[in-house]
């Protein structure tokens, strides 16, 4: 006979020590049983024992442990002795499984007391982690798989101590000579490529980075080698690449043989030299890198185009190590002693040139308070939902144990301890708030590996990398222990402070003013806090609806984008600028393309270019030197393409191209500050490309935020100021798939070669800029939805008691002529009573909150009346709905029931 | 509970030991025990109220041979020492002085 299977299971689970006793014993009763009982009664009788035995054993040790530490004996209670055989081990654990015992048996009693609170914590747990590990990865910790996060430092330049702007080399080589505080400093610098081994390329997102930037991270490969010290030296003389892990494993099959093989970045050939570990993921959250390049090789994938000798502009940004023992603040100083030093020695570069220095982040510093206080707001949201999930909790248990108050004097009689009972009233609710944590816990991971896979739309990959890790678990579970036990203790000291006299003569089913106090302050606050929740989801969607009839200029309805950066093709200004007129010739002949254009900028896009101008006549206006403005380079079809009204003179037409005078477009409000009250046509603009003279005026558009005022824009005919990298923009109400593959087959038509990226529809693209409201807008609406149901469960339920406690009096009423409408009144009324300070308060609060929120509001007030008034009313109608089937049941109660009653 | 006094089911193991004289390892108690209550108690039970009187030094154990019947695995016998049987002379003691006379309430020794 073979050894049963259970057993083998079950031996992994038991001590070593424990092993040869116990399963000889299981497997001798289990034959002689088998022969005696038959197969089957033999199995019921090992699996029913077999399962026990582990677990009894453990728990036993685990509780010798306990009192051995606390230097009390295990003791045997034979106080209880359900049936023969089950007799509790201790004291201690005896309570524990009776609390567990008793719990479940009430949660089968009343699954739905049970399930909803459960769901809606863990909807508040699962949602406060995934925004503290989402704040936790961003704002505080550096990137996994930085060994060195802690030692590291961002350097940041700004004009006169304001802003975050990059560096230049030779201000990059000066820090590094003089700054003693700093170990080491890495440049890097984030370059669109295109990558491929010889065939179609497609798009890759570059880093390029001085040649220590792994050694500044503490970063080894994960095959060959990263870079090497000389490969700092002589521009454009090492062609060699660290593929990043995941671009070698998911698009080519983690090739073994990759490292030594040669690839082409922007059809330049490349050797590969390393393949970076599994786990890194570059130094920062939002942006995955395919391809690490030394940043020697900036100019030839750039044309050529040199800026290691130049002061003037910034570039490329910077991170470094700290020495032993330097802190943060000590680096800053000597950094912007350095740069004090620079302006004085090169006053015509570095005049109002200023560094500081920040600590490492996932998140770049300057993205850090938007991000920050996005993070706090949904925060803020979370701990609201879990706020009325844990009074809404509380005043369940709290109502439980009330009705139970008369068994409960009764055990305290009969000389149960007090402490007992506290354990078995805890024990229940802390097996909820665990239950709701391990769906919590379960939601998140959920939610963060969904998020994790996001990738924003635009032409650069923007990916967060938010792990959940044992830090999510644990503030998960230290959430619900601290929850549970507090609002698993208010109420259990409510139920234990009774008087035993006045109970036990049945005044008991009279609620102490304490205890309903208590209640009626977790009702209120669920209220509130509803209130408050709602008022935010109703401005933020306010906002979002706001942003769809915000006069944006343009029209993004059944227009696509995608993006070509003809540099990395290996274009140069000449051939790509024939390439563009070939593109601009070919979609429009097109059947299914109403109208095509170029440009170097889009509105709402996140981004812009800035360029410094002076108009005709300035001198008079300003006494600043030049005039700043917006810049963009398009082609004739752009006004037409984003419909952007013209408001006086002309377009671009195709005959305005080098050679030809050379013309500009300008914005409404720049007409309006260049020559205020006067026309702009004919006048003439020295630019940076040269003096340029003005045919027409267009209509405002925003150019990087809804929210932001128009700023005087200046636009150039692409053909006569060209751009290397620009959107194609297509409008056409075709098909969707049509148009992405009719756009990415047009232009491999045109240059095989060239590697295409997705196709957006520009709605979705210039949308980017309300991705927080939308997240923010979404998770308020949906939390309000199940703060309401709370809400209005806990109404119900305190209601529902009162009007159980006042059955009599109220069959008294009715019986004196009382008509049952006014029974029905007086309840529904004592629910508004019962809410009205949650509602002040609520409303308060909400009018705070939306001071608070104002950032992401995009205009809309903070005191927006439909908002609140529509917050007050869904509240208001949620007290009605929780008070009316109570209210009814009242006006129902028959008097001589009532009055017979007892 | 003090340290000088017993709990129902580790009676009811000491007993069942006593009972079985010298085969006494944890197949036969559970056994003996079930025979004599009519009900089968849980191994887990047993074996945590064995230890906690071995470790009280209420009884002793000692290992035996392996048997093909157990799969090969050796026996654990248990002996129980004086100081239990004390204890259980102790309880029924007290069990006789408390309820003598009381034969019409407690059904007697049916």
């Amino acid at each position: 006979m073979r050894t049963p299977l259970i057993l083998a299971v079950v031996q992994r689970l038991l001590r070593r020590n424990d092993r040869e006793e116990v399963l000889g014993d299981l497997e001798e009763g289990y034959r002689r049983r088998r022969e005696s009982l038959g197969a089957a009664k033999a199995r019921l009788w090992l699996w029913r024992q077999t399962l026990s035995v582990p677990l009894r054993l453990a728990i036993y040790r685990f509780a010798e442990g306990v009192s051995r530490r606390s230097g009390a004996r295990p003791s045997c209670s034979s106080q209880v002795v359900r049936k023969a055989g089950i007799v509790p081990e201790s004291v201690v654990l005896d309570h524990l499984f009776r609390n567990l015992r008793f719990t479940c048996r009430s949660i089968r009693k009343r699954p739905l007391f049970f399930l909803i609170p459960v769901l809606s914590l863990s909807v508040g747990i699962g949602a406060s982690t995934v925004i503290f590990s989402g704040a936790n990865v961003l704002l505080f910790q550096g990137m996994r798989g930085v060994p060195n996060a802690n030692r590291m430092v961002e350097i940041w330049t700004g004009r006169n101590g304001v802003g975050f702007r990059e560096l230049n080399y030779p201000d990059f080589l000066d820090l590094r000579d003089q700054a003693t505080g700093l170990k080491e400093i890495a440049g890097y610098k984030y370059q669109m490529l295109t990558l491929s081994r010889g065939d179609a390329g497609e798009r890759a997102l570059g880093l390029l980075v001085s040649a220590n930037y792994f050694d500044v991270l503490g970063v080894r490969a994960l095959k060959g080698r990263t870079f090497l010290p000389e490969e700092d030296r002589d521009l454009g003389a090492h062609p060699v690449a660290v593929l990043s892990h995941s671009f070698w494993h998911n698009r080519w099959g983690a090739d073994p043989d990759v490292v030594g093989s040669t690839v082409y970045l922007s059809r330049q050939p490349y050797t590969v030299v390393g393949i970076a570990p599994q786990d890194f993921r570059s130094h920062s959250s939002i942006g995955n890198p395919d391809v690490y390049v030394p940043l020697v090789q900036h100019p030839s994938l750039n044309q050529g185009r040199n800026y290691f000798e130049d002061r003037n502009g910034v570039w490329f940004q910077v991170l470094a190590l700290l020495q032993d023992g330097v802190t943060v603040a000590d680096a800053d100083i000597e950094v912007a002693t350095v740069f004090q030093r620079l302006s004085d020695a090169y006053p015509e570069t570095n005049t109002e040139r200023t560094a500081s220095v920040t600590a490492y982040g996932a998140l770049p510093s300057p993205a850090r308070g938007y991000a920050g206080a996005f993070l706090a707001i949904l925060m803020g949201f979370a701990v609201l939902l879990l706020l009325i999930t844990c009074a809404n909790v509380a005043g369940m248990f709290l109502a439980r144990s009330m009705a139970r108050q008369k068994e409960i004097a009764i055990q305290l009689a009969m000389g149960s301890s007090r402490g007992q009972l506290l354990q078995q009233l805890l024990t229940e609710s802390l097996v909820v708030f665990f239950v709701g944590a391990i769906g919590g816990v379960a939601l998140a991971v959920w939610a963060l590996g969904y998020l994790s896979s996001l990738t924003l739309p635009g032409p650069f990959p923007v990916t967060l990398e938010i792990s959940s890790g044992g830090g999510a678990l644990v503030f998960a579970l230290a959430l619900a222990l601290v929850t549970g036990l507090i609002f698993g203790l208010l109420p259990a000291r409510q139920a234990l402070g009774l008087s035993l006299v006045s109970t036990l003569k049945n005044e008991g089913a009279r609620p102490r003013s304490s205890e309903g106090r208590l209640r009626r302050t977790f009702v209120a606050a669920q209220v509130a806090a509803s209130l408050v929740l709602l008022a935010s989801a109703g401005l933020l969607l306010r906002a979002l609806q706001h942003s769809t009839q915000i006069e944006k200029g343009f029209d993004a309805t059944d227009a696509y984008v995608t993006f070509l950066d003809l540099t990395t093709e290996g274009y140069t200004d000449e051939s790509g600028s024939a390439l563009q007129d070939d593109i601009l010739e070919y979609f429009s002949a097109l059947p299914w393309v109403e109208s095509v254009a170029l440009s170097i900028d889009l509105p709402l896009d996140m981004s812009t270019y800035g360029s410094a101008v002076v108009p005709e006549g300035w001198e008079s206006l300003s006494d600043r030197e030049y005039m700043s403005t917006r810049y963009n380079a398009v082609s004739p079809e752009y006004f037409s393409t984003l419909r952007i009204a013209l408001v006086e003179g002309r377009g671009f037409e195709d005959g305005d191209r080098s050679g030809a005078e050379e013309v500009a477009v300008v914005s409404r409000i720049f007409a309006r500050q260049a020559w205020p009250g006067e026309s702009a046509l004919g006048r003439r603009i020295d630019t940076q490309r040269g003096n340029v003279i003005v045919v027409g005026v267009v209509d405002d558009v925003p150019n990087a935020l809804l929210t932001e005022n128009p700023e005087p824009l200046l636009y150039r005919p692409l053909a006569q100021a060209y751009g290397d990298e620009t959107n194609l923009v297509i409008r056409s109400s075709a098909d969707p798939a049509l148009i992405v593959g009719g756009t990415h087959g047009g232009l491999r038509a045109l240059d095989p070669r060239i590697s295409l990226s997705q196709v957006i529809e520009l709605e979705q693209f210039t949308g980017i800029g309300i991705i927080p409201q939308r997240i923010a807008g979404s998770l308020a609406s949906s939390l309000s939805i199940v703060a309401l149901l709370l809400s209005t469960m806990g109404v119900y339920g305190v209601m529902a008691f009162t009007v159980a406690q006042r059955r009599r009096e109220m069959g008294i009423r009715m019986a004196l002529g009382a008509e049952s409408t006014r029974v029905l009144r007086s309840v529904v009324l004592g629910a508004f009573r019962l809410t009205i300070a949650g509602v002040i308060t609520g409303t308060v609060l909400a009018l705070a909150v939306g001071v608070v929120l104002r950032t992401f509001l995009l205009g809309v007030s903070p005191q927006d009346p439909i908002a609140l008034l529509g917050a007050a009313l869904a509240v208001g109608g949620m007290v009605l709905a929780g008070a009316l089937v109570p209210a009814c049941r009242a006006a129902r109660v028959d008097p001589v029931e009532a009055l017979r009653y007892e | 509970m003090g340290r000088d006094s017993l709990g129902e089911f580790e009676k009811v193991a000491l007993l069942a030991i006593l009972q079985l004289g010298g085969e006494s390892y944890g197949a036969p108690i559970l056994d003996e025990i079930e025979r004599r209550v009519g009900q089968t108690p849980s191994s887990g039970t047993l074996y945590v109220a064995l230890r906690r009187l071995e470790r009280r030094g209420l009884l002793s154990s000692s290992f035996g041979d392996p048997t093909p019947e157990r799969g090969g695995r050796a026996k654990r016998f248990f002996r129980v020492k004086p100081e239990a049987i004390r204890l259980l002379r102790r309880s029924q003691e007290l069990w006789i002085s408390m309820s003598e006379g009381l034969d019409p309430v407690l059904g007697g020794e049916g």
